[in-house]
């Protein structure tokens, strides 16, 4: 480690980051201003929407057929992230994926009839689709014309020719099926094929070392990037280390290897408490401590603190006050119209007085932890409003209520909780300490009143595991910031291998989660890997490469690119092939799984395509964006056509969804992006 | 119909401006001229710049400065008169070839892609690469420095160049030039959108560059920048030249009051007196 530190330090006579007039950022601030980030938070939060009202969403079949509805979306949405970067559109993109596949299906089953062989079906509309995006491509830069125009000529041109080739051909709209064709076996092989392993009986033993050693690595990479290290390690430090490792591992294996409810949270907290002491030991041992000062008070801190209590009191008041078992419909007095009218503007009245507030905070000064804290607030509004939302649709019972309150009231609560925590840190270490440690446990509480009145088996044990990491998180970041110094500085060495080790922690932890899914004995489509290399590869192409860097400098400044020697006209001819390759890939495969195909496959779908890269932070008029942001964006989306029915909600709704998380998104990614820039 | 519009005098001119024929001027245009259709655009232009030295073209709105980039950089070719480069006639068909020659453009609102970071901006078109990788360490590294070079100390090389000021971004422009291995650098009206103060840092960058050897043609609108910084100096208003002169051979007030339109200015002024 030490020999690449000094060898980037007699590279550069001033090490290049350590400029003095930058500001430190942190790893979450970073984090927070990457392009991805609104669409991270958004596919979290969706699937814990989903997670906590359908049965089957959070297990790892319904992730499962998550992947496989988010794949053919994500791998159209990375290309055309990369089209939107380069400041082009492609409405033809939906209508493309259809006529790949309808191309395949009239070869097969009508031109090719005796003996025909679906691989040369293939090819044959790969040059096609190739041939249609070079159209494309190059109409936009002959003619001058927006691309939307020229691409939604192409989109019409399309839907055309699918029909009347298909009426002329096979005489119907639906063609097939082909998987009577030689070679459709080895081609829906390796695309389409569901991939099914057996569970074996290391394979938890392997995932959880893996996921500890994830953890470890992750969090060594954000205390190296948040604090100050020491010149000489301070080894009085290490017993503390030591005694929490120690008391981890036995906690650990103790909650293996014991069985009942009692058991399980006594082991657990052992663990937790030796995981603590264990972060709390090595942090005061490798990085500058800060010195004690005495436990000092402010008014206006308390003040806070007993507001937070007091909210936090109530929900739990009204969680126990309340029936859980009554299904009584509230507000059956009001007529039903009169009941839509009066919950629609309810719930608007709390968002935008929720919003109001947030927009307020955030403009008199932008802070990041209040920017989270805001939102978080406004999704608590959304909470409430849903409610009174359920309450037009009858489903809003005393139970619900009761639900409602606690749930946002503790969220509340906690949130003040925080507040008052950050502002208490200011005040002097002690005091922070101390009040960290209260929201601690006020989340600890939180958990354990959910265990006690709550009926639903994953509120009980997920929602509880959760909490007690969330609460284990607070405590150890309390002791963390109470005894260590913050780093204001950049530290390159520190930072570079901060940030690796952060970025190879969070890769293993993903990596180890989709291991114990692949093994998990439920199956997914082959497709679903393609999709994830597809992703790699846009990401490494335009970050990496320097078609990649043409791409953004296209779409950041065309008439720059071009005097400056860029092939312009060349980038986006290339981008608009790849969109229609894309087309051509999905529309096979979407055709090998289907093996019959409706003449209007894919139109409409264009849509969906850009709704999932805008979600992942690519902006409309180019230059920026994020091709990982676009594969969640994806998800995101895959998620929500997933979880709608398992929901037991409206099918249709899930159009309505989609929609308002276009322009959440949109609105969120554009705020942050213009944040980000001021806050440099 | 332009043919008869052309003099042909200036078809036969063939020695260069300056007479000093065993060391010649590292660009040099003779007798420039440029139609479109019936319309003259340039009318026997002549001026030059050596190494090292800062060459000031003046003029006001549609004196025909933007003409006389297009055939610096190659985007337009002259009608007639020769375009010389160390004393020997150049033709370039495209801003490419002109680029490939040493002269780099530096236009005012084109120079930048405002949400890509600074390294990225610098190296844009010609990226360093390591196989089909970008070399981003060195990239980085890179900008910094020769940023450095020019004296401009960038905070931070992965904030979008957006976040930049005016005068910060033309100065990445010109380091960037100085970098690829620019001969004549060619800035278009660098000052014109920037307050007094971002104005003086562009200045000292125009200056930077001439004292690291470039050549350098300064287009802009205000002699009050041109003066400090140039060693010649050449006005054109209306397509035509108004002289060509050595710092020696004019003072600042001459260069004003010939580009204000000399007489007009004090006409005006005395209107506007009146008036009052």
């Amino acid at each position: 480690m030490s020999v690449v530190v000094e060898a980037s330090d007699a590279e550069a006579p001033k090490p290049i980051a350590s400029d003095e007039r930058l500001g430190h950022r942190g790893p979450i601030r970073r984090l927070l201003i990457s392009p991805e980030i609104g669409a991270l938070t958004g596919a979290i939060l969706v699937w814990l929407l989903f997670w906590s009202v359908g049965d089957q969403f959070g297990t790892a079949a319904g992730f499962g057929n998550s992947l496989d509805a988010a794949a053919p979306i994500g791998i159209m949405a990375v290309a055309i992230a990369l089209l939107m970067i380069g400041g082009e559109f492609d409405l033809s993109s939906g209508a493309m994926t259809g006529a790949s596949a309808v191309m395949v299906a009239l070869m097969t089953t009508s031109w090719l009839k005796n003996g025909s062989n679906i691989w040369l079906a293939v090819t044959a509309s790969f040059i096609a689709c190739a041939g249609i995006g070079w159209w494309n491509g190059t109409m936009v830069n002959k003619t001058g014309l927006p691309s939307f125009i020229v691409t939604l000529g192409t989109f019409f041109v399309l839907k055309g020719a699918k029909l009347v080739f298909a009426k002329r051909l096979v005489g119907k709209v639906l063609i097939g099926p082909t998987d009577k064709a030689g070679g459709f076996k080895s081609l829906a092989n390796i695309f389409v094929k569901i991939r099914k392993y057996q569970p074996f009986d290391g394979r938890d033993k392997i995932f959880v070392v893996a996921a500890i050693v994830a953890v470890a690595v992750l969090i060594f990479g954000l205390l190296e990037q948040s604090f100050i290290r020491r010149r000489t390690a301070r080894s009085a430090s290490l017993p503390i280390a030591a005694a929490g490792a120690a008391a981890a591992a036995v906690g650990f294996i103790m909650l293996l290897n014991t069985n009942g409810v009692g058991n399980n949270i006594l082991w657990a907290t052992v663990c937790l408490v030796g995981v603590i002491a264990l972060i709390v030991g090595f942090a005061r041992w490798r990085y500058v401590t800060v010195e004690r000062t005495p436990l000092v008070t402010s008014p206006e801190v308390l003040k806070r603190l007993g507001i937070g209590c007091v909210l936090f009191v109530l929900g739990i008041v009204a969680a126990y006050v309340i029936s859980r078992h009554d299904k009584t419909v509230i507000l059956t007095f009001l007529p039903s119209g009169l009941r839509v009218v009066v919950a629609i503007a309810a719930g608007l009245i709390g968002a935008a007085l929720a919003g109001r507030t947030l927009v307020r905070t955030l403009k008199a000064k932008f802070v990041i932890l209040a920017a989270v804290r805001g939102s978080i607030m406004v999704l608590a509004t959304a909470l409430v409003m849903s409610v009174t939302v359920l309450a037009a649709l009858e489903l809003a019972t005393i139970r619900a209520l009761r639900a409602g309150l606690f749930v946002s009231l503790c969220i509340l609560g906690l949130l003040r909780l925080l507040s008052a925590r950050s502002a208490a840190l200011k005040v002097s270490s002690a005091f922070g300490l101390a009040v960290g440690l209260l929201t601690s446990v006020a989340v600890i509480v939180f958990a354990l009143v959910v265990r006690a009145t709550s009926h639903v088996h994953r509120f009980r044990s997920g929602l509880l595991c959760a909490l007690l990491l969330g609460a284990a998180f607070l405590a150890a970041n309390a002791f963390l910031e109470s005894y260590n110094l913050k780093r204001t500085v950049a530290d390159p060495s520190a930072d570079t291998w901060g940030r690796r080790a952060t970025i190879g922690g969070a890769a293993l932890g993903v990596s180890a989660m989709l291991f114990r899914l692949l093994y998990s004995g439920q199956g997914f489509r082959t497709w679903v890997i393609w999709w994830i290399i597809i992703t790699i590869i846009g990401g490494i192409v335009l970050n990496r490469t320097k078609v990649g860097n043409w791409i953004y400098a296209v779409g950041g400044n065309k008439d720059a690119a071009r005097a400056i020697g860029v092939p312009v006209d060349r980038v986006k001819v290339g981008m608009f092939v790849t969109v229609a390759l894309a087309g051509w890939f999905v529309g096979t495969i979407t055709l090998l799984q289907l093996k019959t195909v409706q003449a209007s496959q894919g139109d409409g779908q264009e849509f969906v395509f850009i709704i999932a890269a805008v979600v992942g932070g690519n902006l409309l008029t180019g230059g920026y964006g994020s091709i990982i942001g676009a594969s969640l964006g994806a998800l995101i989306l895959a998620m929500v056509s997933q979880g709608v029915p398992l929901a037991l909600w409206n099918t249709d709704g899930q159009f309505i969804f989609q929609g308002a998380l276009l322009l959440a998104a949109v609105l969120v990614n554009n705020f942050i992006r213009r944040k980000a820039q001021e806050a440099r | 119909m332009s043919d008869s519009i052309t003099p042909p005098s200036t078809i036969d001119v063939k020695t260069p401006h300056s007479e000093s024929p065993p060391k010649f001027a590292l660009l040099e245009l003779s007798h420039i001229s440029k139609y479109f259709g019936n319309v003259t655009a340039l009318e026997d232009i002549s001026t030059h710049v050596d190494a090292g030295a800062v060459t000031c073209v003046l003029g006001d709105n549609g004196a025909g400065k933007s003409t006389f980039i297009k055939i610096l950089s190659g985007v337009h070719q002259q009608s007639t008169g020769d375009y010389l480069i160390d004393g020997t006639p150049v033709h370039f068909s495209s801003p490419r070839d002109a680029r490939l020659a040493g002269i780099a453009t530096v236009f005012q609102d084109l120079a930048m892609s405002p949400l890509l970071s600074v390294w990225r901006n610098f190296f844009m078109g010609s990226e360093a690469m390591v196989g089909p990788f970008l070399k981003a360490n060195f990239m980085r590294n890179t900008a910094k420095s020769e940023m450095k070079k020019m004296g401009i100390d960038v905070r931070d090389i992965d904030q979008p160049v957006g976040t930049m000021s005016g005068g910060e971004r033309q100065s990445v422009a010109i380091a960037r030039a100085v970098y690829f291995g620019a001969r004549v650098l060619i800035l278009d009206e660098p000052t014109a959108a920037l307050g007094v103060r971002q104005s003086g840092v562009v200045l000292k960058y125009v200056r930077a560059a001439a004292d690291r050897g470039l050549g350098v043609i300064f287009i802009t609108h205000n002699p009050h920048h041109a003066y400090p910084v140039g060693d010649r100096f050449m006005l054109l208003n209306r397509g035509h030249s108004l002289g060509d002169f050595a710092k020696s051979e004019i003072t600042r007030d001459e260069l004003t009051r010939l580009m204000a339109g000399g007489a007009e200015l004090e006409a005006l002024q005395h209107e506007l007196s009146q008036s009052r």
